[in-house]
């Protein structure tokens, strides 16, 4: 924890300096912070272990909004996000300012179906009676890319089973194959 | 004479009367379930047969460990007497894959008690070990089970499995919603919290409806246009959207709308009758007609005297 602590400090200050000394940003214009290099997804670990996740590789490989359906700062010519946004959110949204942050965490909630989330819909007006919660909107940002360009799919090719886990999948041995009496005869 | 007919008559008509009274004035034909219970929303569309739910259904409910570990998938192959694998003594859920033409993958549909709003185990038990709690479950009493297994004849879908491996403690064995462990508390089920895609959506059962329909209604070219247990067996607390028609997908699509508690119940109306009025009523008879016996051979000594 004290590693990734530590971690998390240079990115923030990375990120601020970032933001601050960015090139090409006026003062009037939003401005938007350098997404970060390496992120490790720990607020879920529980049969599996954290994920390592290299940002800056996969920002290489995709464009933003293949992630991320949320944008920060002003749509222009090098970040054409809107055609890319689901038409059905643009009904409501086509007006919508640029978010504050594009981290999934901050709208999808770990909690998912426990009883704070489970009242919300007791807001008559809420129109997103159904939104997702963190660990299927972290599955359905990765899982249909790694499908299409058939790499790896498996579970602990991202995350690690942890003992745990080896327990609640009743795995025996360190091979992750179940002992089997019947190998013997 | 004449009275003794009017008072038959007036009798019978009473008792007819009595009985039809009797299966009006039951309640459950009305019975929309409790209000704010608890369900699960099963989306096929999303399930990727990963057997997780599997895993968190044995540790939580303490069950037996399986004979292979829950990332084998070879288990989607095995067939037991011809059938795919079903909730036994010592699995309360199970995962199969099916294979609808119109798909190009395999479809996942995991099988539990769907916990119906008027159960036909509890209705069929007449020792009363079943209760549908007000958040949705349909738990079990080990403690004043007879082991008839008029459940496991009773239950629409084939849940309710029984211990016969254990000579000293048989029991009924079944999902119970998780319900004295995290349901009671407002958690979601075990299997719910362990899924990956959240193919499981845990809420009231009336939010549920409502996220099925939306779901539905925006994308209607990826599912059938159905919610399964909306209305099959009287409503079921656990529902399921499915891509493919659902026969495709093992379900029973026979299984009737109504509770199956209504099939039974005009017939069930009739044994207070039969039991509280025929035995009066024909001891009456019999009495009758044993004093006019008693009478016609009083008679009859009178006259030979």
């Amino acid at each position: 924890m004290k590693f990734e602590h530590r971690k998390m400090v240079i990115a923030m200050v990375l990120l601020l300096a970032g933001s601050c000394f960015a090139p090409g940003i006026s003062p009037g214009q939003y401005q938007y912070a350098p997404p970060p290099k390496e992120i490790t997804i720990d607020y879920l670990s529980d049969w599996y272990g954290p994920v390592q996740y290299n940002h800056e590789k996969h920002a290489q490989r995709a464009d933003c909004q293949d992630c991320h359906h949320h944008t920060t700062g002003p749509e222009d010519s090098e970040r054409p996000f809107r055609k890319r946004v689901n038409p059905a959110c643009l009904v409501c949204h086509e007006q919508s300012p640029p978010s504050e942050t594009v981290s999934c965490k901050q709208c999808h909630t770990r909690q998912q179906f426990y009883p704070g989330e489970v009242v919300k819909s007791d807001n008559p007006v809420l129109y997103h009676i159904d939104r997702t919660g963190l660990k299927r909107a972290y599955h359905q940002a990765c899982m249909p890319c790694h499908l299409e360009k058939r790499t790896h799919t498996s579970c602990d090719s991202c995350h690690a089973l942890t003992e745990k886990g080896r327990q609640a999948y009743q795995l025996q041995d360190k091979t992750g194959q179940k002992e089997s009496s019947g190998q013997n005869e | 004479m004449i009275n003794r007919r009017h008072f038959m008559k007036g009798g019978l008509a009473a008792s007819t009367i009595g009985a039809l009274g009797l299966s009006k004035k039951s309640e459950a034909a009305d019975f929309a379930g409790y209000p704010d219970s608890m369900g699960v929303l099963v989306d096929l569309s999303r399930c990727i047969g990963c057997r997780s739910c599997e895993a968190a259904c044995n540790s939580e409910q303490q069950l037996p460990p399986p004979e292979k570990p829950f990332n084998d998938f070879s288990v989607f192959e095995e067939l037991r007497h011809g059938q795919k694998r079903r909730p036994d003594e010592n699995t309360y859920t199970v995962v199969n894959s099916y294979d609808p033409p119109a798909l190009d993958h395999p479809l996942f549909r995991k099988i539990q008690c769907n916990h119906c709003l008027e159960p036909a185990c509890l209705t069929s038990c007449f020792v009363n070990a079943y209760t549908k709690t007000p958040e949705g479950a349909v738990i079990y009493n080990p403690d004043v089970c007879v082991g008839c297994r008029n459940c496991m004849i009773a239950c629409p879908f084939y849940i309710p499995a029984f211990r016969y491996s254990s000579a000293f403690q048989p029991r009924i064995m079944k999902c119970v919603f998780c319900h004295d462990t995290r349901l009671r508390e407002g958690k979601p089920p075990a299997c719910v919290e362990s899924c990956p895609v959240e193919a499981l959506t845990f809420g009231r059962r009336t939010d549920l409806l409502a996220m099925g329909k939306q779901r539905i209604r925006q994308n209607p070219e990826s599912y059938v246009n159905h919610i399964y247990g909306e209305h099959e067996a009287g409503g079921t607390a656990w529902m399921y959207l499915s891509p493919a028609p659902f026969e495709q997908a093992g379900f029973d699509t026979t299984v009737p709308n109504e509770p199956i508690l209504n099939y039974v119940k005009d017939f069930l109306s009739f044994v207070p009758m039969v039991l509280m009025i025929w035995p009066a009523l024909f001891a009456g008879f019999h009495l009758l007609a044993k004093r006019k016996n008693d009478n016609t051979s009083a008679a009859t000594q009178d006259n030979e005297e």
